[in-house]
């Protein structure tokens, strides 16, 4: 018979013990979802592995200043949100390169998304590039809140709440972003048909 | 396309978020499903964000928990309960008292970093006192606070004013207050800071650790102070084994201020600048082993060299409570009320220390004027009612803004002329009216006066009383002309009308502020009689003399070029 796996706050209260080992787990739990965030928002594999680091750190640093109020995921989120700002601000990210993972692969496939189409789950290397291509040339905003929604999967509320953005202002943002993206792709799409 | 056509595709986003609902969704897809263009822009539309969130997730790489986790372990970073235990402790503390321990934080900080740019421990001269043994705890906060500090003070949060001048002076303001038996016990303990008041004079101990193994008290103080930074991050001690040291509870005032600065936390990567700076601030210390030792206990490091080990454990040993008792001795010093402090440089210092004791000793208060750490500098305790705080502030600053030694000099030259002038005109009156009073028989008292006359000025050829006396004065003056000239660049006519309209507007400050005082000590006349505050006032030693700063400031502000928009 195997234990249950602690819960975030169980581990949280670890932490604050003074007990390194529980945020590991908290980590290794959220480390791919950190990461593919940054890795949204910045377009580079190393600047968002960069990232993701100095966001847990920064988490480790401030974690019993974390009250709660969001979920973990949320707060780390936020963590990551300002960390790539504050990057792009810094100018340390000067080009944002395509991603493109290797064959041995370290992707998976999206599943789960509602209102999508599962048989556009499937894309192709080429279509990949070219929808991260239509990303990157979103406006630095416009494609944070892409991320965190389409990407990540966030709620409007969740997404306010990691932007500080009000819910009508990222809805109306969001909205045209994806418009953005569709003017983008459309000619794709159109060979594609 | 219509105007429906734009309605119904800017909810293209909600229609997919599935926040649309009932009749709202209905017309949107019946829409659609009339609308051949807004159908092909729907299917667009959801096939461009189906692409995107059809993006195959990547994993983090395989290095990036081990990378945060060796950070973490090799306490390069803070550890998470750190910070939130001063958020904790003021949390649960009434404002005041928080307010009152961040302050105390703050002039620790201060003091600390007066102490690595001066020697420890050095003997006040006491002038005057204010013959109360309580207010001599107030002289180890002067003694300890620098100039210096402006900079420390502004990183500790605590308001930093250009209040008595631009070039003339600067003013840190700060209000708090500490008490802390513990921390005056331990202060008195480790480092024998007491200052204890004998025989009406204050004097102060020196340090007990003074001279003993490892540095100076100044080297740990440097590294002590610290900014915001570091004091919302507060850090613990070097793990032991590299292991993780949680405090088993919300420390008590004393520990959160020995540990805030993060002293006895190995600094290393972004943090070095403040170790370096603790080493170029350590005094000399016996010798040069214990030197070595002590800045390499600065710069701990997790795995010293063979043989070093156990010098390096003892230095941090003899270190860390130094500085604790420092920052102890800092706040104990500090207990009292402080109401405000006040920063001023001057060419004079003595001079401008006199006359700021005159002006509020002529307001009821009492003044300590006492010497400063470095030559030449003054300080000056004030000690008034608490209901003349604002209006002993306010001389004070009148004094330090207007203070000019050349003018004074000057000015004293000046008076004296007047004076001994109008010895000369009653001289020359009496000379005058003495002969007819000779002639008044009987006018004894006249003929009296007229005889002294003559007895001043017998002989006009030979030089009188009065006019070696004018002689004198005018000597005086001309001597305050050169002084002034040896510190102006160019003698500039504009600045002797300029000061002496500074000089007459702050004897009329001092006359209004002295009449105001009095029509309230007579408001107060049988009133219970209020608290007393403490005013510091630091005069550092002004290098080069400028004589004209408010002229200078009247003539820069009438430059077109540099008026701010």
């Amino acid at each position: 018979m195997t234990s249950p796996e602690p819960t975030d706050g169980q581990l949280l209260m670890n932490c604050r013990r003074g007990d390194p080992r529980s945020f590991g787990l908290l980590i290794e739990r959220y480390q791919d979802r950190i990461y593919n965030t940054a890795l949204g928002m910045l377009g580079s594999p190393e600047d968002a592995a960069d990232v993701a680091q100095e966001v847990f750190i920064k988490a480790w640093r401030s974690l019993a200043g974390f009250r709660g109020d969001s979920s973990f995921l949320t707060w780390v989120t936020r963590i990551t949100y300002n960390t790539v700002i504050s990057h792009r601000r810094k100018g340390g990210i000067q080009t944002q390169s395509l991603w493109i993972e290797d064959d041995d692969s370290r992707e998976e496939k999206a599943s789960d998304n509602p209102g999508v189409d599962p048989a556009d789950e499937s894309l192709s290397r080429e279509a990949q590039q070219r929808v991260r291509a239509a990303i990157a040339a979103l406006p630095d905003d416009a494609r944070r809140l892409v991320v965190l929604r389409d990407i990540e999967g966030m709620e409007y509320e969740e997404i306010a709440d990691v932007t500080g953005l009000p819910l009508g202002t990222v809805k109306s943002r969001l909205h045209r972003a994806r418009m953005q993206l569709k003017e983008t792709l459309e000619p794709y799409a159109a060979e594609n048909a | 396309m219509t105007n429906d056509c734009d309605k119904i595709r800017d909810s293209f986003s909600d229609l997919l978020d599935g926040l649309l609902e009932g009749g709202d969704r209905d017309r949107v897809m019946k829409h659609i499903a009339d609308c051949a263009d807004c159908a092909k822009e729907w299917a667009s539309f959801k096939s461009a964000v189906g692409a995107v969130r059809a993006l195959p997730k990547s994993h983090a790489p395989a290095s990036l928990k081990d990378a945060v986790m060796r950070e973490i372990v090799a306490g390069e970073t803070t550890f998470a309960a750190a910070a939130p235990v001063r958020k904790r402790i003021f949390r649960l503390m009434p404002l005041p008292v928080a307010a009152t321990l961040i302050v105390a934080l703050g002039m620790g900080l201060i003091l600390l970093q007066s102490g690595s740019r001066r020697d420890a421990g050095k003997p006040l001269l006491a002038m005057k006192t204010d013959h109360s043994s309580d207010k001599s705890s107030k002289s180890a906060a002067m003694r300890e606070t620098d100039f210096a500090a402006k900079t420390d003070a502004e990183a500790a949060g605590i308001t930093v004013t250009d209040s008595v001048g631009k070039s003339e002076a600067s003013a840190v303001s700060g209000k708090g207050y500490m008490a802390e038996p513990a921390a005056e016990k331990l202060a008195d303990e480790r480092l024998g800071l007491k200052v204890a008041a004998k025989g009406g004079e204050i004097t102060a101990a020196q340090p007990k650790l003074a001279g003993k193994a490892g540095p100076q008290p100044g080297t740990y103080a440097a590294k002590g102070a610290a900014g915001p930074d570091s004091l919302s991050t507060a850090q613990p001690p070097p793990p032991a084994a590299h292991g993780f040291q949680a405090p088993a509870g919300p420390p008590s005032p004393v520990i959160a201020a020995t540990e805030a600065p993060g002293m006895n936390r190995p600094t290393s990567g972004k943090g070095g600048g403040a170790v370096a700076r603790a080493k170029k601030a350590a005094a000399p210390s016996e010798t040069k082993a214990k030197e070595t030792a002590a800045n390499e206990a600065l710069t701990w490091r997790e795995t010293p060299k063979d043989g070093e080990a156990q010098q390096l454990d003892q230095a941090q040993v003899a270190l860390a409570p130094q500085q604790q008792a420092r920052i102890a001795a800092n706040i104990a010093d500090v207990r009292g009320s402080i109401s405000e402090i006040i920063v001023a440089e001057s060419a004079d210092p003595s001079g401008l220390a006199a006359r700021v004791s005159r002006a509020v000793e002529g307001m009821g208060g009492s003044a300590a004027v006492l010497q400063g750490r470095e030559d030449g500098d003054m300080r000056v305790l004030i000690d008034i009612p608490a209901r003349q705080k604002d209006m002993a502030v306010l001389a004070t600053r009148s004094q330090l803004s207007n203070f000019n030694p050349a003018l004074e000099t000057e000015s004293k030259g000046a008076a004296l002329a007047d004076q001994t002038g109008e010895t000369g005109r009653t001289a020359q009156t009496i000379r005058q009216t003495a002969p007819a009073a000779r002639q008044e028989k009987g006018g004894s008292r006249v003929e009296q006066m007229a005889q002294n006359a003559f007895d001043i000025g017998e002989d006009e050829d030979e030089a009188p009383e009065g006019q070696a006396i004018e002689e004198r004065a005018a000597g005086t003056q001309s001597a305050a002309r050169d002084r002034k000239d040896a510190g102006a660049a160019k003698p500039d006519p504009e600045t002797d009308v300029v000061m002496a309209r500074v000089q007459r507007l702050q004897h009329d400050n001092v006359r209004n502020i002295r009449s105001r005082y009095l029509a309230n000590q007579s408001a107060d006349d049988g009133a219970e009689a209020s608290e007393n505050v403490r005013i510091v006032v630091l005069i550092r030693k002004q290098e080069t003399v400028r004589p004209t700063s408010k002229a200078d400031d009247a003539r820069q502000e009438a430059k077109p070029e540099t008026k701010q928009e």
